[in-house]
């Protein structure tokens, strides 16, 4: 999937997406698989404007549109 | 969707499975991208192919892997979803510390989520090259402790690719080891496509779904026409990196030996050295490899990009080898006339079916430097033998 397929479209391209096969064939620990009607799992990251620490946790109390990317 | 996050209806968090930071900042530039962004460098959260989207609900719990745009509104923004019985812990306020798992450590050294969860803070959250060095002995311990260490191999991977990077001169050995753990971890997990774009990306063209970035060029031109300045890359992307998806390989036919006489003057002895690293680490006959060059400079010098960009030229080999390209240029934009980072050059071998031993070429950089010592800056030649190693 190229870049130029840009995030706004990325909805769109969701009935084609083979999210089955994306999730978590985690080899390190269960806290990766992601279920429908399960809590998704917290995480912790750097936000890439000022490295600063972003959990997805911050965003509790809203509805979030997670989506895992790639500039390439 | 742009109205419903406008309306603060739906937040959007993008997670970017990307290794150089820099890089997603200019994307982000780039395309505009006003929602946050966070760099998952070590494929953490183990994706294995992106995109890939999730509407996840006020209480943490995810509600689609399938987002659909024409029921988000009424199945998902408009619906007020009950609080579970059970949610999801948030994790530890200073899970991102390494104080936090040095503890962890510590208290049990031999547990290999403690080891790794220490080494990939030292990663994410340091990046020195001190800490890239630690993250790599204990990515190298947990290895030996865990039965199924792909994900752990491809870190390690991540750890040389990184330190490789720091110095700012090329080490064969590290390009090399970060190449092998990559392959590793990819030998053990075929399906792991993120993995697989790390090698490709360093790869041969025939092996490529697309150019990795080839995007930087159009992204900086556009963001200096909308009146802004890039994002600075402290490490851009060159060769292989740029390097368009071919269907065939094509020898090169046209390029001129730029030296056709062997007259240009040899550079010292110990002024320039050159490292060699093939993607795939080790080919097997028939397979096409991708070739890097690295060259380094001595403290006693620099290179001089003000005026004509560096070479370098492959002789044609007599035998079936094929060759994408004889002569290839640096074509790195330079803000700086002189600097002392080091120089890499690419280009594609297609080893023959028939070869039963590694492949011998030999090539030559030609290149401006600048002689600390005498203050002259001159124009040489570093003759540069080349051996493939073949897969056993």
């Amino acid at each position: 999937m190229r870049l130029s397929i840009a995030i706004g479209l990325c909805l769109v391209l969701s009935t084609i997406l083979t999210i089955d096969s994306a999730v978590a064939q985690s080899t390190r620990s269960a806290r990766y698989q992601v279920q429908v009607g399960k809590p998704h799992p917290d995480f912790v990251f750097p936000n890439i404007q000022d490295g600063k620490p972003t959990r997805l946790s911050d965003f509790r109390g809203k509805k979030v549109l997670l989506v895992h990317f790639a500039s390439w | 969707m742009k109205n419903l996050i406008k309306e603060k209806k739906l937040v959007m968090l993008g997670v970017i499975q990307e290794q150089h930071a820099d890089r997603c900042r200019l994307f982000q530039q780039w395309k505009g991208l006003d929602f946050p962004i966070v760099q998952d460098a070590l494929n953490q959260n183990a994706i294995a192919v992106v995109p890939v989207l999730m509407l996840i609900d006020e209480h943490g719990i995810v509600r689609s892997r399938r987002p659909n745009p024409r029921t988000l509104v009424a199945d998902f923004i408009d619906k007020k979803f009950d609080k579970p019985a059970s949610m999801a812990e948030p994790i530890a306020a200073d899970f991102s510390k390494e104080d936090y798992w040095q503890k962890r450590y510590d208290k049990n050294p031999d547990d290999a989520t403690n080891i790794i969860g220490l080494a990939d803070t030292k990663l994410v959250w340091n990046r020195k090259t001190k800490k890239i060095k630690e993250a790599i002995k204990l990515y190298e311990a947990a290895i030996k402790k865990e039965s199924k260490p792909a994900d752990i191999h491809f870190r390690l991977g991540v750890a040389h690719r990184m330190l490789y990077e720091s110095t700012g001169q090329a080490n064969a050995d590290l390009f090399a080891k970060a190449v092998s753990s990559w392959e590793t971890a990819l030998g053990m997990n075929r399906n792991q496509y993120i993995w697989r774009r790390r090698i490709q990306q360093y790869g041969p063209r025939l092996k490529k779904p697309y150019s990795f970035y080839d995007w930087v060029a159009q992204a900086r031109k556009e963001i200096m026409a909308r009146g802004e300045k890039p994002h600075p890359l402290p490490v851009e992307p060159n060769g292989a990196e740029l390097a368009k998806r071919a269907r065939q390989m094509i020898a090169d036919a046209n390029s001129k030996n730029p030296d056709p006489t062997n007259k240009i003057t040899r550079v010292a002895k110990n002024m320039v050295t050159t490292h060699v690293n093939f993607v795939p680490s080790h080919p097997k006959p028939g397979d096409v490899v991708a070739v890097h060059v690295g060259l380094n400079i001595s403290e006693s010098g620099n290179w001089n990009h003000e005026t004509e960009a560096m070479k370098l030229w492959i002789e044609k080999p007599d035998s079936e080898i094929v060759l994408s390209r004889q002569l290839v240029r640096d074509e790195t934009p330079y803000k700086i006339s002189e600097s002392r980072k080091s120089v890499s050059l690419s280009f594609e071998v297609k080893i023959p079916e028939n070869a039963t031993k590694a492949v011998d070429l030999s090539a030559f950089a030609l290149f401006n430097m600048c002689e600390k010592e005498n203050e002259q800056c001159v124009f040489r030649r570093k003759d540069i033998a080349i051996k493939i190693p073949l897969s056993k």
